[in-house]
C-alpha cells in the first residue's frame, strides 16, 4: 500500500509499540516502529512520515532531543507530531509544544481507541 | 625643677626676647635709613646728570642756530649752490662735483673758517646743505658726502638716513631737528648725532647746516662714577633700549648692547611722569641685584639710569649688623653670669630652710636654722626658728586633748562594730537571695544551651540579651559580636524571594503580644554570607504585669528538610512513571483483548504481554515495599546456614535464559576449598545476588563481541567477598556517587537499555548493610566490578514485621 499515510512510532516499551502499530496497521495506515530516540530520527529522515506518535522517555535520545533534532532538520513543520508519555507535568507539556509537538497524549490515561482515533483524524 | 632654675628660666627667657627684639628694632631702622640713603643718593645723581646732559645739548643746539644765522652762511650756501647747479649742467655728479675748477676754488674760500668753528666747539662734521635737494654743498671730510641729495637719496643712500630725516622733518617744519645716535658709515661707523638748522634770513629759508656729534661728550657728562661708590654708574639708553653712552666697566659698546630691564621698560612705559621718584631693587642687564632710578629725556626720547649694587649699598648695615651681634652677645653672657650669681646666693639661704625643715620634721624641735641676713630670706629665716618654738609648746597641750579624744574614738568603734555586725548578718541573707538568682539564670541558660533550634531573645528596644549555641554556629558571629547588639544588624533574616528584609516577624510579636510565625522561604545571612533557609517563630516575652518587654525567637535551619522535601517529591515522580508503563501496557493488551479485533493467536500473544507486564509491576511494587520497610527498619532478618556458592549457583541458573537471549557468557569461579555454611537470611542475599547478576547480564559488552560475566568468591579470614565482573560500558565518574541512590539510573544506563527502575542497587546496599555486610564497585570504561563482603560469622537476627515481599 505504497499511497497510504505513513505513521511513526518512536516508542522503546516494546508492547505498547506492538499494539499501536498493529491497530492503526488494521486501519489501513502504513507504520514505522523506532524503538529509541536515535532510531525515530534516522527513521523520521528516511520515510517522511504524516505523523509521528513520540515517547519522551527513550534510550539513546528522549523525546525532547527528538523533538530538538526534527525541528533543526525543518521536519515538524511537515510532520505532525504528537507526543505519547506517562509524563504529565505542565511543564513536560509546555516544553514538548515549544519544542513543535502538536499534540500530547498521556498514555495511561489514553484508550488504544482513542488514541487510533486521534492518528485517523489528523492523518487524513 | 629646682628654685635656681625656676628663676633663672624666666629671666633668660624674657632678656634673650627683648634683645632680640630691640637688636631686630635696630636692625630694621638701619636698615630703613640705608635704604633711603641710596635712594636719594641715586635720585640726586640722576637729576644732577639729566640737568647736564639737557644743558649741553640745548648749548648745542643754540650754537647750531647762531651758527646758521650768520651772514657768512648766507653768503656761503648761495654760491655754493649756485655753482653746484652749474656744475651738475655740466655733468659733474656728487664727489666729481669737486673735479669742477670753480665749484673747488668756491669750497676752499669757505672751508678753514668752517673747519675752525667745528673744532673749537668738537664738532666732527659741519655741513652746508641746499635749500631744495638738501645737496650737502660743503662737508670737512672731502672724501664722503659732497654733493649727495639728502632729498633723493632716502634711507639706503650713501648718506645715512638718520640725516635725510632729519633733514626732510627740517625742511617740512624750518625748525632744529636733534636725532638720536645711529652708527654712521661714512665715520668709521662709530655712533653720532645730528643736529640739522635751517638758515633763515628775514624768516625766508635759503638752506641749512647739519653738525655731526659725536658721543664723546655725553660720555664724559654719563660717565663718572661719582659719589655711587665702587659698583654704581649712569647710562643713557634711546628708544630702541640701545646704549648710547659706555657703561663704566665696558667701553666702547654704545649702540652695540642692547638693554633689556625692568628698569628700561619702567622708563619708556611711564614716559609721561617724567618725575619718578621711587627706588626700587631690581636686576640690572648682567643680572645682579641693583638699587635703580631712571629719568626719561622727553626731548630726546632718551632714558638715563643710575644704578648701584645692592650688596654694596647694604655693606654698612652688614658691618653694622655684625657689630650688634657682637655686644649683644657680650650683654647676654654678662647678664647670665651676674643672675647665676645673685640666684646662688638666694637660693643657699633656702636650702638652709629646707635643711632645717627636714631636720624638723624628723622630730628634733630644738634644731635652730639661724641667720644673720638682713633681707626677706633672712626674716623668714627667723621666723622659721619662732614658729618651731611655738610648734613646740603647742604640742604639749595638744598631746593631752588626743589623749582624751582617743577615749571617745575607742567607745564610737565599739558602737560601730556592732552596728557593721548587723548590716553583716543583712549582707549574707543578700548574698544567699543572689546565689538563688544566678542559679535561677544558670537553669535558663543551660536550657537555652540544650534546645536543638537556634534561640534567641531580644529586649524591647530589639537588643540581644541571649543567645544559645546553635544560634552562634548557624550565624557564624561569636557571642560577643551578637550581644547586646540590635538584632537586626547581625542576625539578618531575608526573604528568598526578592532578598528584602523580613523583620515584621519580630516587631509584630513585640507590638501585638502574639506568636508570630516567620514567612516561609526566609533565609539567615551569615556572616561569611551564607544564606540558610530557616523556620520558625517569634514569641512575646512579657513580665508578671503581661507587659510585652522582649521577644523570643526561636528558627532552625531547614536545609535539610528542603533537600528531603525535594527527594521526596522527585521519587514520587520516578515511582508514578515506573508504575504507569507497566499499567498502561495491561491497559491497552486487555483493551485489545475485550476489543474483538483480535485473532486467537493475537489474544494469546497480548495475554502473554499482560501477565509479562504484570510480573514488572509486581516487582516494582515488591521492590517498594522492601524499601518502605528497609527503610522504616521493620524488615526482618532471619539468619539460617546457608552454602552460599550454591546459592550463587542457583542464582546463575536461574537466569541462564536471560544470558543465552542477550548472549552474555557467565562464569562462575567457584572457591577451591569447599566454603562453610553461613548464617545468612539466604531470600535477602538470593535477592542481592539476582540484581546485581542480571545488572551484569543487561549492562555487559553491549557493544562488544566477546559478552562475559565473572562471578567469584574469595574468602579472607572473617569475611568472604563475592565479586560479580561485567565487560560492559562501565559507570561514568560523575555518576559513580549517585547510583546507590534511589531511581537513579546513570545517563549511559538509560541510553543503552531503557529498562530498569533505578532501585536494585540502591535495595541491594540496603539488604546487604542490614545484613552486616558491604557493597561496593570498582568501574572504568572497561566494565564494572561489584563487591559484596559478608561475614563469615554470619548475619544478626532482627526481628521485624516482615520479610522480603
Amino acid at each position: 500500500m505504497p499511497n497510504m499515510p505513513k505513521v511513526l512510532i518512536a516508542e522503546d516499551e516494546k508492547v505498547l509499540s506492538k499494539i499501536l502499530s498493529n491497530k492503526l496497521k488494521r486501519q489501513g495506515l502504513e507504520v514505522i516502529q523506532a524503538f529509541d530516540g536515535q532510531e525515530a530520527i534516522d527513521l523520521a529522515k528516511k520515510h517522511k512520515p504524516k505523523l509521528m506518535l513520540v515517547d519522551l522517555i527513550m534510550p539513546n535520545k528522549d523525546g525532547f532531543e527528538v523533538l530538538t533534532e526534527l525541528q533543526k532538520l525543518g521536519l515538524n513543520k511537515s510532520i505532525y507530531i504528537i507526543i505519547a508519555s506517562n509524563l504529565g507535568q505542565d511543564a513536560d507539556k509546555a516544553r514538548a509544544k515549544k519544542l513543535g509537538a502538536k499534540d500530547y497524549i498521556i498514555k495511561s490515561n489514553t484508550s488504544v481507541e482513542e488514541i487510533v482515533k486521534i492518528v485517523l483524524s489528523k492523518v487524513k | 625643677m629646682k628654685i635656681r632654675t625656676k628663676i633663672i628660666f624666666p629671666i633668660i627667657i624674657v632678656l634673650i626676647l627683648g634683645t632680640a627684639l630691640a637688636s631686630f628694632s635696630v636692625y630694621y631702622f638701619v636698615n630703613q635709613q640705608v635704604e633711603k640713603d641710596t635712594s636719594s643718593l641715586l635720585q640726586s645723581v640722576l637729576h644732577n646728570h639729566a640737568d647736564l646732559i639737557n644743558s649741553y645739548l640745548q648749548e648745542r643746539e643754540n650754537n647750531a642756530m647762531v651758527f646758521a644765522s650768520l651772514p657768512f652762511i648766507e653768503t656761503a650756501v648761495v654760491e655754493l649752490d649756485a655753482i653746484s647747479k652749474e656744475a651738475k649742467a655740466l655733468g659733474y655728479q656728487d664727489q666729481g662735483l669737486l673735479d669742477y675748477e670753480p665749484y673747488q676754488q668756491a669750497v676752499n674760500k669757505y672751508y678753514d673758517f668752517v673747519k675752525n668753528y667745528a673744532q673749537t666747539y668738537g664738532y666732527e662734521d659741519v655741513m652746508l646743505l641746499s635749500p631744495n635737494g638738501g645737496r650737502v654743498l660743503l662737508s670737512l671730510k672731502k672724501t664722503g658726502d659732497f654733493g649727495t641729495e639728502l632729498k633723493e637719496n632716502g634711507y639706503d643712500g650713501t648718506l645715512d638716513h638718520v640725516l635725510a630725516r632729519a633733514w626732510r622733518d627740517m625742511k617740512q617744519t624750518k625748525q632744529t631737528v636733534i636725532t638720536s645716535f645711529d652708527k654712521y658709515a661714512v665715520s668709521d661707523n662709530q655712533p653720532f648725532m645730528f643736529i640739522v638748522t635751517p638758515a633763515l634770513v628775514d624768516d625766508h629759508y635759503i638752506g641749512s647746516i647739519a653738525l655731526q656729534i659725536s658721543n664723546q661728550r655725553l660720555n664724559e657728562l654719563v660717565d663718572s662714577g661719582v659719589g655711587l661708590g665702587q659698583t654704581g654708574q649712569t647710562y643713557l639708553v634711546d628708544a630702541n633700549h640701545s646704549l648710547i653712552t659706555d657703561l663704566r666697566f665696558e667701553q666702547n659698546v654704545a649702540l652695540d648692547k642692547k638693554i633689556e630691564t625692568e628698569a628700561i621698560e619702567h622708563c619708556f612705559f611711564e614716559r609721561s611722569q617724567v618725575e619718578h621718584n621711587q627706588v626700587e631693587i631690581m636686576k640690572n642687564y648682567n643680572g645682579v641685584d641693583v638699587f635703580n632710578a631712571h629719568h626719561y629725556l622727553p626731548d630726546y626720547d632718551w632714558c638715563l639710569i643710575a644704578e648701584k649694587s645692592k650688596v654694596e649699598s647694604l655693606q654698612p648695615l652688614i658691618r653694622f649688623n655684625k657689630i650688634l651681634v657682637v655686644i649683644v652677645s657680650i650683654f647676654v653672657v654678662g647678664l647670665f653670669i651676674i643672675l647665676l650669681l645673685v640666684v646662688k646666693k638666694i637660693s643657699q639661704s633656702i636650702i638652709n630652710l629646707k635643711k632645717g625643715a627636714e631636720i624638723i620634721t624628723q622630730g628634733d624641735l630644738n634644731y635652730k636654722v639661724g641667720t644673720n641676713r638682713k633681707d626677706e630670706v633672712g626674716d623668714l629665716s627667723r621666723a622659721f626658728d619662732l614658729m618651731t618654738t611655738a610648734i613646740k609648746k603647742s604640742r604639749a597641750d595638744v598631746d593631752s586633748k588626743v589623749e582624751v579624744q582617743t577615749k571617745d574614738i575607742m567607745a564610737q568603734k565599739k558602737t560601730l562594730e556592732q552596728q557593721q555586725q548587723a548590716v553583716l548578718n543583712i549582707l549574707d541573707d543578700v548574698e544567699e537571695e543572689k546565689e538563688n538568682v544566678s542559679l535561677e539564670k544558670d537553669k535558663i541558660e543551660a536550657i537555652l544551651q540544650s534546645i536543638g533550634d537556634a534561640v534567641f531573645v531580644v529586649d524591647a528596644s530589639l537588643r540581644i540579651i541571649m543567645v544559645n549555641q546553635i544560634t552562634i554556629d548557624l550565624c557564624g558571629y561569636s557571642r560577643e559580636e551578637l550581644m547586646n547588639k540590635p538584632y537586626y544588624k547581625v542576625l539578618r533574616f531575608i526573604f528568598e524571594k526578592d532578598g528584602k528584609v523580613n523583620d515584621i516577624f519580630i516587631k509584630t510579636a513585640i507590638a501585638t503580644g502574639q506568636v508570630q510565625e516567620m514567612a516561609n522561604h526566609t533565609l539567615l545571612v551569615a556572616k561569611d554570607g551564607r544564606k540558610i533557609p530557616v523556620a520558625d517563630s517569634a514569641a512575646p516575652l512579657k513580665n508578671k504585669a503581661g507587659e510585652v518587654i522582649g521577644c523570643v525567637v526561636v528558627f532552625r535551619d531547614v536545609t535539610h528538610e528542603r533537600e528531603v522535601d525535594k527527594m521526596k517529591t522527585e521519587f514520587v515522580s520516578l515511582a508514578s512513571h515506573q508504575l504507569q508503563t507497566p499499567l498502561t501496557a495491561m491497559r491497552w493488551s486487555v483493551e485489545e483483548i475485550t476489543g474483538g479485533e483480535l485473532s486467537n493467536e493475537e489474544k494469546k500473544e497480548y495475554l502473554h504481554d499482560t501477565l509479562d507486564s504484570v510480573i514488572r509491576l509486581s516487582a516494582l511494587v515488591n521492590n517498594l515495599l522492601n524499601i518502605a520497610r528497609l527503610e522504616s527498619g521493620r524488615m526482618s532478618v532471619v539468619p539460617k546456614p546457608v552454602d552460599l556458592t550454591q546459592l550463587i549457583a542457583e542464582v546463575i541458573d536461574k537466569n541462564k535464559k536471560l544470558a543465552q537471549t542477550s548472549r552474555v557468557k557467565v562464569r562462575f569461579f567457584k572457591p577451591k576449598l569447599a566454603l562453610k555454611k553461613i548464617k545468612l537470611d539466604a531470600s535477602l542475599i538470593t535477592e542481592v545476588v539476582n540484581n546485581l547478576l542480571t545488572n551484569a547480564i543487561k549492562y555487559s559488552g553491549v557493544d562488544k563481541a566477546n559478552k562475559e560475566v565473572k562471578v567469584k568468591i574469595v574468602t579472607g579470614k572473617e569475611k568472604v567477598v563475592v565479586s560479580i565482573a561485567d565487560n560492559g560500558i562501565g559507570i561514568p565518574r560523575k555518576d559513580q556517587k549517585r547510583i546507590f541512590e534511589k531511581f537513579y539510573r546513570a545517563d549511559n544506563a538509560v541510553k543503552k537499555v531503557a529498562e530498569g527502575n533505578g532501585l536494585g542497587l540502591y535495595l541491594a546496599k540496603m539488604i546487604i548493610e542490614a545484613s552486616g555486610g558491604e557493597l561496593w564497585f570498582e568501574s572504568n570504561t572497561s566494565g564494572t566490578t561489584f563487591f559484596v563482603s559478608l561475614p563469615l560469622a554470619g548475619s544478626q537476627a532482627k526481628a521485624g514485621e516482615k520479610g522480603l515481599a
